[in-house]
């Protein structure tokens, strides 16, 4: 991919990256927004903002990051406009994180049960659910550095926060994860 | 962090220094003696392996979540010829 071309507004070097980065950027918007159709037109959103906006590139991060950033912007604001998610708010991700006494748990934790986290394609379903109920920044950053497998810098420049925002955003969202899936793997 | 919690945590972390540290634990970003530290707390600490055991299973299902496959060709053909039309008009 060439950088230099495409900030120059080269047209070609353009086309050559859509090629390249549609694929990533298209599971990470159908994450968001859960609508084939919908991914699609934002995917081309995307790109078109990328190519009118480039001067505003600023070349501190990669350029698919940066329009992985763009991405889930406009992937944000869709799904902000149905109701048909069950997101939960910024209250119930506190409820979600461990709590300690004097530096330790406070509460007793169990290994899952293999018979339950054995079967794969139950196990998809189970983590889709609880991805889905995650608030719009926890599954935002899991998207992208869980994932994905961005780095956590990397996560933290598409999403335009510091990284140790990022850190600390990253540890939350799992252990909120980590608790919507206690109730299907835990033991009762 | 106040002055006494770092005094302690250069000899002994507690189970919320642990799981603070998770994060940079899994990115290889902690530096030798505080790893040192963090396994050894783990090695004797139960509830310690009992929660990261399924704060690391929570990762790998993840991991595994990824799609590999690319994007159907047609899409990125649809994608061009929007773009070609948006732009050109
Ligand atoms: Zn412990």
């Amino acid at each position: 991919m060439n950088e230099q071309a495409i900030i120059a507004g080269d047209r070609k070097a353009f086309e050559e990256m859509v090629r390249e980065e549609s694929s990533r950027l298209y599971h990470v918007i159908l994450r968001i927004v859960k609508d084939k159709d919908e991914a699609e037109s934002i995917m081309q959103e995307t790109f078109l903002q990328a190519y009118k906006s480039m001067d505003s590139f600023r070349g501190d991060s990669k350029l698919s990051t940066w329009l992985i950033g763009i991405g889930i912007n406009l992937a944000r604001s869709s799904r902000r406009k149905t109701s048909r998610y069950e997101t939960m708010g910024e209250e119930d991700m506190e409820r979600l994180q461990p709590s300690f006494r004097m530096g330790g748990y406070t509460q007793e934790y169990k290994p899952w049960r293999p018979d339950k986290t054995a079967e794969k394609s139950q196990r998809r379903e189970i983590i889709h659910r609880a991805i889905d109920k995650l608030s719009d920044t926890y599954r935002e950053i899991i998207i992208l550095r869980d994932i994905e497998q961005l780095s956590t810098s990397e996560a933290a420049e598409a999403l335009d926060i510091s990284e140790g925002a990022a850190r600390v955003r990253l540890h939350r969202a799992r252990q909120a994860l980590r608790a919507l899936l206690d109730d299907y793997f835990g033991n009762e | 962090m106040n002055f006494l919690t770092r005094l302690r945590r250069r000899f002994m972390l507690t189970c919320e220094d642990v799981n603070e540290f998770l994060v940079d634990y899994f990115d290889g970003r902690l530096d030798e003696s505080m790893r040192e530290r963090f396994e050894r707390h783990i090695d004797s600490c139960e509830s310690c392996q009992a929660f990261i055991d399924q704060y690391e299973k929570t990762m790998a299902f993840l991991r595994e979540d990824r799609v590999e496959e690319e994007v159907p060709e047609e899409l990125v053909e649809r994608t061009l010829i929007f773009l070609r039309e948006e732009l050109d008009s």
